[in-house]
């Protein structure tokens, strides 16, 4: 069996070999590549190459190309980016995370989901107004919230599927995926803006 | 304890129960998100002196304490919406430094990370972030040994409360508190612009009341006298004459004659106030404008780098519009309004307080439909304003773009996405329109009601002798004019708010303090020699993120120093901060002995050019472009210096030669000419000092190779620094720099850098690999 190398990011102090050395993204699928959970609750990847040669990252990042339309597909898997490397090398590319098994399915999509917080608006509790600064009280499926968006224009972007989002002062991210499965109260608060 | 977060009372008795000592914490966090990555409380807390960190999660009190010996290295995985905090942990502790050498110490840090593992400390959406980063800047101080004050610029970030009432700024990059601004102190401020024009301001005010007693006379004259006394028959009632009593052919001349005046008159009054609004209005938006502009000229680099273009631009053109509207239409009408309608109140109680009664019984009904259904109407108008503006953008968009959509033979799917925002537009129009053309009908006829009930109640009257005809038309004269300032008001505060915040705005920008300003005891000098001393210089324009760490070294007069780096790693950073554009954050810089905070900015720039990456060229000629330092220059010395820049050749081969217009929608000129240009205003300066920023990197190399030689003739004897990726760029430099991380990794000659095998070296090996490929034909 070919030996493990090691890819250990905090390790790798020569960030220069950077400069010389490009990984080659590779297709990721249940066959090279096997995803746990790290021991700090994160995720790592064991990789064959094509030459059978394993790798081992002890902690990966995931990225959706197409967070929006698409979160499924096209999910890069990169290397983290560190205090010391500042930028991480892409391993490689899922092209349907449907591919692997459930339970990699539900290891990826719950750190997927992590990092696109966008939490459902179910219920608008309510919509003020003070001197162009809108103060929002919502349920979401991350429990009860407040923020402020300012520029309401610019800030409540409508999708073509009519799917909304909106950007709070802070640069959160909230969603509507239907607005007509909103009740009667909660729409009209809204309605106009949209 | 660090003024970051403030536990609660619970928080405090948690963290108590769990047997820590919240009453010796360094630094306390509170997160806005739990484990589960939900919406909830979890607090962190720094202990140092019992080297722990605490997290308490306040839903399920779930406890957990990390040493800080074995957890190290935090960093802050940034999402698009939230925050993970990330920290090594692992069985050893942390190496200290000791005695070791940087080398040894960096070997067994190195062999510490390879043992350990990553393991989440919390999760925190946007809204936390920059706490999130503090706290882990103030836990890598401590790590470090260093102590951190109260008093620490980290905490100047956020935390910003108003003086006022102390509420924590909704928007911590404007300072503007919801709560407390006085509507009224603004609008005693904006009055100050109509200071100086007391006469029109007067002039205007004595025109709407006097209108406003003509247009309230006006019912009286042509129904009570001219009716009553005039048309009708003479009646006498118990002995006193009621009617008639100017019963005659010349009072009907008369009456017409008044009614005309009155007419002639009212119309002067308004030619007269107009004129006068005319004439103070368009002053105070100049005034105004030039106001912002000039405030905006004085700010310094780092407010134009918060505040986009398109936004400073809608200030100084729309802010000002909007206050001089809300002066000129708002406030003229809103006191002709109040004065009407308390006029008119009285009048109509006064002439028939039975019939007044039944005319207010809609105005509730009125005033709720006003209330409650214009700013639907408002708003639907301002839905309609936006979808025709994405139409219009979209509209420019695709017409600028009209090369590559016929490049790519796209003009059906163009067609297309027109037709969408049209129809979306079309939806708004139709939906506003429906609306409105519903709301007024219904206005309408509730006002319509109460006048057909005026038309019998009155009725009956007149023919009970209770009025005469005159006073019963003259009274349906003022029914209709109760409604328009019922109409008025309602918009009125909406427009206040608007304008309120249009003045906060404009305030905001008039107060603010420009960071650089002249110390008073600043020191004027004629010429720089140019000897530059960066001391242990620190600085970032977001404190999150350092781009200098720890920055020191010397330059020469004369010397012609390189800098080189990847990008992002503060090159051009130390330009701006030589010219002084920012101010350092710590450490200290000097220009001949002097720190560049006892110089006069003046003369710092005056003596120093920039030739930096981004050109900016006027609208104007190419001679005022490159005399833009220097108007007083000779046509000789503007000649010279684009001959030097090696610009003077391609000027010739333009029509209009040195007097071409450049500039927005005029002759575009290519990256290179621009450039050149460019070269050619900062050498026009004869600057003491010449920093050129990644200065030839649009052009080619034959080109660079030009200016570069041209360069080098002027810059005999003068101070030059080179901030180069390109290294060919930087061949003629006598010293080089390698920026790193914000920190100086190397310097020294080519020689010996290339003798060093660091940075430079390998740049210099991947440069000229990449050459030989090139020259090998891959």
């Amino acid at each position: 069996m070919a030996e493990t190398k090691v890819n250990n990011p905090a390790a790798e102090n020569d960030e220069d070999a950077a400069l010389f050395e490009k990984r080659e993204s590779v297709m990721l699928t249940p066959e090279n590549a096997v995803f746990s959970r790290s021991e700090g609750g994160l995720i790592s990847l064991d990789l064959t190459g094509p030459d059978g040669e394993k790798e081992h990252f002890e902690r990966v990042v995931v990225l959706r190309s197409f967070p929006i339309t698409d979160p499924d597909e096209y999910i890069a898997v990169r290397e983290p980016e560190t205090r010391k490397s500042r930028r991480g090398h892409e391993i490689g590319l899922i092209r349907h995370i449907r591919e692997f098994d459930e339970a990699t399915v539900a290891l990826l999509t719950e750190e997927l989901d992590r990092r696109y917080f966008t939490p459902e608006i179910h219920r608008i509790l309510s919509v003020k107004d003070k001197l162009g600064y809108y103060y929002w009280d919502a349920e979401t499926s991350a429990g009860k919230v407040s923020f402020v968006v300012n520029n309401i224009s610019s800030n409540i972007r409508i999708l073509e599927d009519e799917r909304i989002f909106i950007f709070d002062i802070d640069g959160n991210c909230f969603q509507i995926s239907d607005v007509t499965k909103l009740d009667r109260a909660s729409y009209r608060k809204i309605e106009i803006y949209l | 304890m660090l003024p970051l977060d403030k536990l609660t009372e619970k928080a405090y008795s948690d963290f108590a129960s769990k047997g820590c000592d919240p009453a010796a914490f360094d630094a306390v966090l509170s997160l806005d998100m739990n484990l589960s990555g939900d919406f909830g409380q979890t607090w962190l807390a720094l202990d140092r002196t019992r080297k722990r960190l605490y997290r308490l999660s306040e839903d399920d009190g779930a406890f957990a304490e990390f040493s800080l010996a074995l957890t190290a290295e935090p960093y802050v995985d940034n999402y698009t919406s939230s925050n993970r905090l990330l920290a090594h942990e692992c069985q050893e502790p942390v190496p200290e430094k000791g005695e070791l050498d940087e080398k040894e110490y960096e070997k067994l840090l190195e062999d510490w990370r390879r043992s350990r593992t990553t393991v989440t400390i919390g999760y925190c959406t946007n809204a936390c972030k920059r706490k999130l980063f503090a706290f882990v800047h103030i836990w890598e101080r401590f790590a470090r040994g260093q102590e951190v004050g109260e008093d620490d610029p980290i905490f100047e970030q956020f935390n910003a409360k108003c003086p006022k009432c102390g509420t924590v700024y909704a928007d911590q990059q404007r300072r503007i508190c919801n709560h407390c601004i006085k509507k009224s102190a603004t609008m005693v401020r904006l009055l100050a612009y109509f200071k100086p024009f007391k006469l029109q301001f007067a002039t205007v005010m004595f025109c709407l009341v006097a209108s406003a007693v003509i247009s309230l006379l006006t019912p009286i004259v042509s129904n009570r006298i001219f009716y009553d006394q005039v048309i009708a028959p003479e009646k006498w009632v118990d002995g006193v004459q009621v009617q008639g009593k100017l019963h005659s052919i010349e009072w009907v001349y008369i009456m017409v004659a008044i009614l005309f005046g009155m007419a002639v008159l009212s119309l002067l009054i308004g030619i007269l106030q107009n004129r006068a609004n005319a004439y103070m209005s368009t002053r105070v938006t100049k005034n105004m404008k030039n106001d912002l502009f000039r405030a905006l000229q004085g700010l310094s680099l780092s407010y134009f780098n918060q505040n986009p273009t398109g936004r400073l631009i809608n200030r100084v053109n729309y802010d000002a519009v909007k206050i001089r509207s809300f002066y000129i239409d708002g406030v003229p009408h809103f006191i002709v309004n109040m004065l009407n309608f308390i006029g008119l109140t009285i009048f109509l109680f006064s002439l028939n307080w039975k019939l007044t009664l039944v005319v207010y019984i809609p105005v509730p009904i009125v005033v709720c439909i006003f209330k409650f259904m214009l700013p639907k109407l408002w708003r639907m108008y301002s839905r309609q304003w936006r979808r025709s503006s994405s139409l219009n953008a979209m509209l420019g968009d695709s017409l600028n773009g009209i090369r590559v959509v016929k490049a790519f033979a796209k003009e059906a799917e163009e067609t297309n996405r027109f037709y969408q925002y049209a129809e979306k537009l079309y939806q708004a129009n139709l939906q506003t329109n429906l609306v409105h053309l519903t709301i007024f009908p219904v206005i309408g006829l509730l006002i319509g009601i109460s006048s057909q009930a005026i038309w019998g109640f009155g009725g009956f009257m007149v023919m009970d002798d209770f009025m005469t005809y005159g006073e019963f038309a003259t009274y349906l004269g003022y029914v209709g004019m109760i409604f328009g300032p019922l109409n008025f008001f309602t918009n009125f505060t909406n427009m206040l708010t608007d304008t309120i915040n249009s003045a906060v705005r404009m305030f905001e920008t008039l107060d603010m303090i420009p960071e650089i300003t002249d110390a008073p005891d600043a020191v004027e000098l004629d010429t720089i020699r140019g000897d530059i001393v960066f001391d242990h210089v620190g600085f970032h324009y977001n404190p999150n993120r350092p781009i200098l760490k720890d920055v020191s070294f010397t330059i020469h007069a004369g010397d012609h120093v390189g800098l080189v780096g990847h990008t992002g790693s503060g090159k051009s950073t130390i330009a701006n901060l030589i010219t002084r554009m920012y101010d350092v954050i710590s450490g200290s810089i000097s220009i001949d002995g002097h720190n560049v905070k006892e110089i006069k900015v003046d003369t710092l720039r005056r003596n120093i050019a920039i030739v930096s990456q981004e050109i900016y060229l006027f609208r104007g000629t190419i001679a005022e472009n490159i005399r833009y330092a220097r108007p007083e220059a000779t046509m000789e010395e503007v000649i010279a210096a684009a001959r030097a820049a090696n610009a003077h050749d391609f000027i010739m081969r333009l029509p209009e030669g040195y007097e071409t217009l450049i500039g927005i929608g005029s002759r575009s000129l290519s990256g290179g000419e621009r450039q050149r240009i460019s070269i050619a205003r900062a050498l026009l300066m004869k600057p003491s000092l010449l920093i050129l920023d990644e200065a030839t990197a649009a052009m080619d190399t034959e080109t660079e190779r030009l200016i570069s030689d041209a360069i080098e003739k002027l810059i005999q004897g003068r101070t030059t620094i080179t901030i180069a990726h390109r290294l060919s760029t930087l061949k003629d430099c006598n010293y080089l720099m390698a920026i790193e991380h914000g920190e100086i990794a190397e310097q020294g000659t080519a020689e010996e850098l290339m003798e060093k095998k660091g940075v430079y070296y390998k740049l210099y090996t991947l440069q000229s690999e990449q050459m030989k490929k090139v020259m090998a034909g891959l």
